[in-house]
């Protein structure tokens, strides 16, 4: 889901920027206020190395690409879509200035899919199915799988917005883009999914349901 | 702390989390292909078959010597993830036998 260093025309690297850029130092303020014991440290950290782990691995697929997982959806899912916004930020950060792969003229858009666009729907949709009261382990398999397509969701949208198909227009060109990504994609979202759900038992992650009390403590408190 | 980590339901996940990937590259060429071109890299394509004219207008690398070993650097920065994953959960799990044994005495 990496858009290419240069491949978003100034305007657009521009707006994606300015949208992302206040997301990000918000992030760095609720991580600040939210994550205090040692214990939440350890495991922000965990949730950090998690994506940079799922991210790193290229993925082959059966349609000739190779793409790879965010991992960003742990993040979320452990601590709420603000501080999943920095563990993805310094995901791409760390990509784009040492692998060339992003790009900092690309790293606005680039956070807005990965790293907030992800985290938001995979948070929300487990709020969701665990309010369904669907099984723990089950929500949290579905939220990251669903986070990791709505990433690449998020590119091919960036890029239809950017270059628009001559016919067939901004859709023509979504669909064009979103065929690239998503029938690759299928499988290591999949795998995100499944490999969130060990994560959450390595790391015993029963802080989602303490995280909304809490929130819910502090927006009365506010 | 063994059979925290790396019980049999533990192990099946890992399992399965590999074999959603491997097993529709075999069912499909019955052999993993190992050179295969990245989705970001078609999207980039795509960029191109749709305008033209488009060139990148920022292009600046300061590690382009390194850029060659690229996945080398990918295999670095899985490496470094899984190190402080590793550390980080094995850290969770000594603390909390230790808030156990305290509870206890």
């Amino acid at each position: 889901m990496h858009i290419m260093e240069g491949y978003l025309p100034p305007v657009h690297a521009a707006l994606w920027t300015g949208v992302s850029g206040p997301l990000v130092a918000y992030g760095l303020y609720r991580i600040k206020k939210q994550i205090r014991t040692p214990e939440e440290k350890l495991k922000l950290a965990a949730a950090g190395a998690f994506s940079f782990l799922l991210s790193s691995l290229k993925l082959p697929s059966v349609t000739g690409s190779s793409s790879h997982a965010t991992g960003t959806g742990a993040a979320a899912l452990l601590y709420g879509p603000h501080p999943a916004t920095i563990v993805g930020s310094l995901v791409l950060l760390f990509q784009a200035l040492l692998l060339a792969h992003g790009g900092i003229t690309t790293l606005g858009a680039n956070i807005f899919s990965m790293a907030v666009a992800g985290p938001w729907v995979a948070y929300l949709l487990y709020r969701s199915l665990q309010g369904l009261s669907f099984p723990r382990e089950l929500s949290l398999f579905l939220a990251a799988a669903a986070g990791d397509l709505a990433t690449y969701a998020v590119t091919s949208l960036q890029l239809a917005l950017a270059f628009p198909d001559a016919t067939g227009g901004m859709l023509g060109s979504f669909i064009k883009f979103f065929s690239i990504f998503s029938v690759t994609q299928v499988p290591p979202a999949l795998s995100e999914g499944v490999l969130t759900v060990l994560f959450f038992r390595l790391v015993k992650g029963d802080s989602l349901p303490s995280l909304l009390v809490s929130e819910k403590k502090g927006e009365l408190k506010q | 702390m063994r059979s925290l980590l790396l019980n049999r339901s533990n192990l099946l996940l890992l399992a399965t989390a590999v074999l959603v990937v491997l097993l529709p590259l075999w069912f499909a060429y019955g052999t993993v292909p190992s050179d295969l071109m990245g989705t970001d890299d078609r999207a980039v394509e795509m960029v191109h078959s749709l305008s033209p004219g488009y060139a990148p207008w920022y292009n600046f690398q300061w590690n382009e010597p390194l850029l060659s070993h690229q996945n080398l650097l990918f295999a670095l920065q899985g490496a470094l993830g899984a190190s402080v994953l590793l550390f980080s959960v094995i850290a969770l799990h000594r603390r909390e036998q230790r808030s156990k044994s305290r509870n206890r005495g």
